[in-house]
């Protein structure tokens, strides 16, 4: 258990170095301000950083062979210049991190993460591997590297009968990221189960620390950021992710939240720093599942939309576009026959040239949405606050960045339900395979969110709401 | 009113209400119309029929013996006239040890349709199983062959030789009046939902009518409270804490699960976490069987390619994992693995049940002959 436990601190070291080295390079060689932060936010960030440098370097490496042997070097030699860097920069340059004095508030937060990590590692270190997305597709396509070299190409079984180079995988068409993420891991470990546990951990215990830090910012009580961490680790399914790890979920929920906490940050700071930081993040979704490429999309229009026009434009848009989808929807869309297939974007049905097709069709998911948001006890008593999150985005003032983020989340959970009651995608609400695993992602924003709330409320005195929006 | 009044005002309403809408909810609960004086609970604990010498009794505890099966079908002898009414099954004392599952069948017919259909509902496995039995039982015209059916649990991890034998004290069919609807509440509410293959949900849908009860009961004294917060008009922390305390209640059910989900995988997994469970463990020596006999012939050469027969099982895909290190795949499609199994280095693999493929065969000019390598019961490995 020790040695499993010093690769796993070990490993999520080398994302932090990583992303810590990288992001001081980056911003030295494009001659941009340094964004210090607290030590504790510095680490969280290196982390996640980290993750998306490494996807991105063996993403590409990829691309120049098959040796798993050099890809490690390459790796290697990356994390130790960064070391390096980081070194020189906290000895010799100003250093790398705001100094500030630990609080004991401070203490009792990172004590009571560490305590839910201790608890739930108690729990889950016994298991194997059970996850079942985790083993068939993530963790088996990390093997599948691991013994056959990272630049292995992967076919679908038509061709994998007379190929005799390629390997067969059935999900070959998802993003490598969170293979990516396990592969190094099964140098050490033939299941990768521990150590995926460790990262998870780590991973979600930063991203709960960064919630924390988000909070007291704002001038949220403390004994409300403690109800927070208690949230975070006794919500059912969040919780049973960290049980089961493995799931590209949690991941991309981590990340979906990063971008509105940078956001929020931006806000405050508007360093450039901050907006790369941004953007690596939201460069990051599509490299973990394919529905990252809508979160994004999602993202980038409720930033511009909301970033780029005052009020008056974004009714001006607004009209803009319902009378657009009113047009279509009377006209009955749009049908071209092209040299390249069909493009029919109807309210029947959208084809791009026979290469993506999905036909729309009402089906009644209503007592799926409803176990699964409520009587299920995935998410705790989590969702009874969304009635009371809409009054509040509406009847008080907030800032831009808080308003992308209730505009993201409002248009996410419009798409998802839009998603199951009018796609096919019905079935996978009806038997309750993906329903929630999509709520999921969006659970960690969603809970910022309530907590902003509570905040507010707490923070308030008799006075009736301050109704002013810009 | 002063501040220290509201507060007190603020909390006596929220307590008040918080008993009452728990009340209201434990008596609205009701399905049925049958007069209770008519009804009589039907004794199901010497109604069933077992398999000779697997039941019997001592200390007052009627025990089955599930050794060397994984499945026990206990048809019940006679059934009654009303056993629609009926609506409750009742174990008491149940001690399973989570190693099986409990179901109850019948063959039922529908009130208005009339047409029969299987009902199968999963009972709870508690000390004390309270089940409300569903609306199709509860309107049935017509009730035939109930049973109760115990299944093993080997799908998680390593049982023990005792997770073959569980008992109970009694087991009854009676009517959701004759009994105590908050210990009903409570039962539910402290049954063990342990994890399985997948985390995608946390409750199976066998136990949403009972945390529904309890979340609709949390969920109005909440929408209550924040009525009497914007009326009363406490300290906004006082709201806050009532958020804080209802939290709690729900999380003491997720702590009681979280605990009994930490003993389970203590019992079952401690000593065997490599696998998943005992099919797991022979497909992995089935695979290391298969690499030793393709490594004994070709010295482990790269361009090995390997198909496993069948559909994508549970089975298939485990043995697959086993052997990523060779180029391997699952094929459904025979005749296509038929043919590119002419070329050298190509394996095929195929589990129970097998077909004639596993079977010597005489050479013949239309279908290719394939060595069999290895046959065991439990595989077969051919070229």
């Amino acid at each position: 258990m020790m040695k499993t436990i010093l690769f796993s601190i070990g490993y999520v070291l080398y994302f932090m170095g990583l992303g810590i080295g990288s992001r001081i390079a980056v911003l030295k060689l494009m001659k941009l301000e340094t964004n210090k932060r607290r030590l504790s936010s510095l680490l969280a960030h290196g982390l996640f950083m980290g993750m998306f440098i490494h996807v991105l370097l063996l993403n590409g490496l990829q691309l120049f062979g098959n040796h798993n042997g050099m890809a490690l070097v390459i790796v290697m030699v990356l994390f130790i210049s960064c070391l390096g860097l980081i070194v020189h920069t906290a000895l010799v340059g100003d250093g790398i991190h705001k100094p500030s004095e630990i609080s004991r508030q401070q203490v009792i937060t990172i004590s009571l993460i560490a305590l839910a990590s201790l608890l739930v590692i108690w729990n889950s270190y016994q298991l194997p591997n059970l996850a079942w997305d985790t083993w068939t597709v993530w963790v088996a396509r990390a093997k599948q590297w691991y013994y056959h070299g990272l630049g292995v190409s992967f076919t679908q079984p038509n061709e994998w009968l007379d190929s005799s180079s390629s390997l067969l995988n059935l999900s070959s068409h998802y993003p490598d990221g969170v293979s990516l993420i396990f592969y190094p891991m099964l140098f050490f470990s033939d299941t990768a189960k521990p150590m995926v546990l460790g990262l998870y951990l780590m991973m979600y215990g930063f991203l709960v620390l960064l919630m924390c830090n988000r909070l007291q910012k704002a001038n949220t009580p403390f004994y409300l950021r403690l109800f927070l961490i208690v949230v975070m680790y006794t919500t059912p399914l969040m919780v049973n992710h960290l049980l089961l790890p493995g799931y590209a979920d949690l991941m991309m929920a981590a990340y979906i939240l990063l971008i509105m906490l940078g956001l929020l940050d931006y806000n405050d700071q508007p360093k450039p720093a901050l907006r790369l930081l941004i953007i690596c993040y939201a460069l990051m979704l599509p490299l973990i599942k394919l529905e990252g490429w809508v979160w994004l999309l999602v993202a980038l229009f409720s930033h511009s939309f909301i970033m780029w026009f005052n009020q008056k434009q974004r009714l001006i848009i607004m009209a803009i576009m319902a009378a657009t989808f009113l047009l279509w929807f009377l006209w009955g869309g749009i049908t071209v026959k092209t040299p390249f297939g069909p493009l029919i974007i109807s309210p029947e049905e959208i084809n791009l040239f026979n290469k993506a097709y999905i036909a729309f069709g009402f089906t009644n998911v209503t007592e799926a949405v409803f176990n699964s948001l409520f009587w299920q006890l995935n998410w705790s008593l989590l969702w009874f606050g969304l009635p009371f999150l809409l009054l509040f985005m509406v009847r008080y003032h907030h800032n831009k960045a808080q308003q992308v983020s209730h505009l993201f989340f409002t248009l996410a959970f419009s798409l998802i339900l839009l998603l199951f009651y009018l796609t096919p995608a019905a079935k996978y609400a009806q038997d309750y395979t993906a329903i929630n695993r999509i709520f999921l992602q969006l659970m960690p924003c969603y809970i910022l969110l309530l907590f902003n709330m509570l905040a507010t409320v707490a923070n308030q005195t008799k006075s009736p709401p301050i109704v002013n929006r810009d | 009113m002063s501040l220290k009044h509201q507060h007190f005002l603020y909390w006596t309403l929220s307590g008040c209400f918080l008993l009452l809408t728990a009340l209201f909810l434990l008596k609205s609960h009701h399905l049925s119309d049958h007069p209770l004086n008519s009804l009589q609970p039907f004794d199901v604990t010497t109604a069933i029929e077992v398999p000779p010498g697997r039941y019997y009794q001592t200390n007052g505890l009627y025990h089955l013996d599930m050794t060397g099966t994984t499945q026990l079908v206990l048809p019940i002898k006679k059934g009654l006239e009303n056993m629609s009414a009926l609506d409750t099954l009742v174990i008491n004392n149940l001690d399973s040890n989570q190693a099986v599952n409990l179901y109850l069948t019948a063959q039922l017919t529908n009130r208005d349709t009339q047409t029969p259909f299987a009902y199968k509902q999963k009972l709870i496995n508690n000390q004390l199983s309270i089940n409300e039995l569903d609306y199709g039982w509860q309107t049935a015209a017509k009730i035939s062959d109930v049973a109760l059916v115990v299944e093993s649990e080997i799908s998680f991890g390593f049982g023990d030789n005792f997770d073959n034998r569980i008992s109970w004290q009694s087991i009854q069919l009676t009517h959701h009046g004759l009994i105590n609807q908050t210990q009903k509440v409570y039962t539910g509410l402290s049954t063990f939902v342990p994890l399985s293959f997948s985390s995608i949900n946390f409750y199976s849908n066998d136990f949403v009518n009972i945390y529904k009860a309890f979340l609709m009961w949390l969920g109005i004294w909440l929408a209550i409270n924040f009525v009497i917060f914007i009326v009363i008009k406490p300290a906004p922390i006082h709201f806050i804490v009532g958020i804080i305390l209802a939290w709690f209640m729900v999380t003491i059910v997720f702590a009681h699960n979280f605990t009994l989900q930490g003993q389970f995988n203590q019992n079952r997994f401690a000593q065997h976490n490599n696998h998943l469970n005992h099919m797991d463990e022979k497909l992995y020596d089935m695979a290391q069987l298969i690499d030793q006999t393709i490594t004994e012939q070709n010295n482990h050469s790269s361009d090995i390619k390997i198909f496993i027969l069948g559909g994508e099982s549970f089975n298939n895909k485990r043995l697959k994992y086993h052997l990523l290190q060779y180029n391997v795949g699952v094929i459904g499609r025979y005749e296509d693995v038929l043919k590119t199994l002419n070329r050298d280095n190509s394996y095929a693999a195929l589990l129970p049940p097998f077909n004639s493929i596993c079977e010597p065969q005489e050479p013949s000019q239309e279908t290719p002959t394939l060595n069999i390598l290895v046959q065991t019961t439990q595989f077969c490995l051919l070229q």
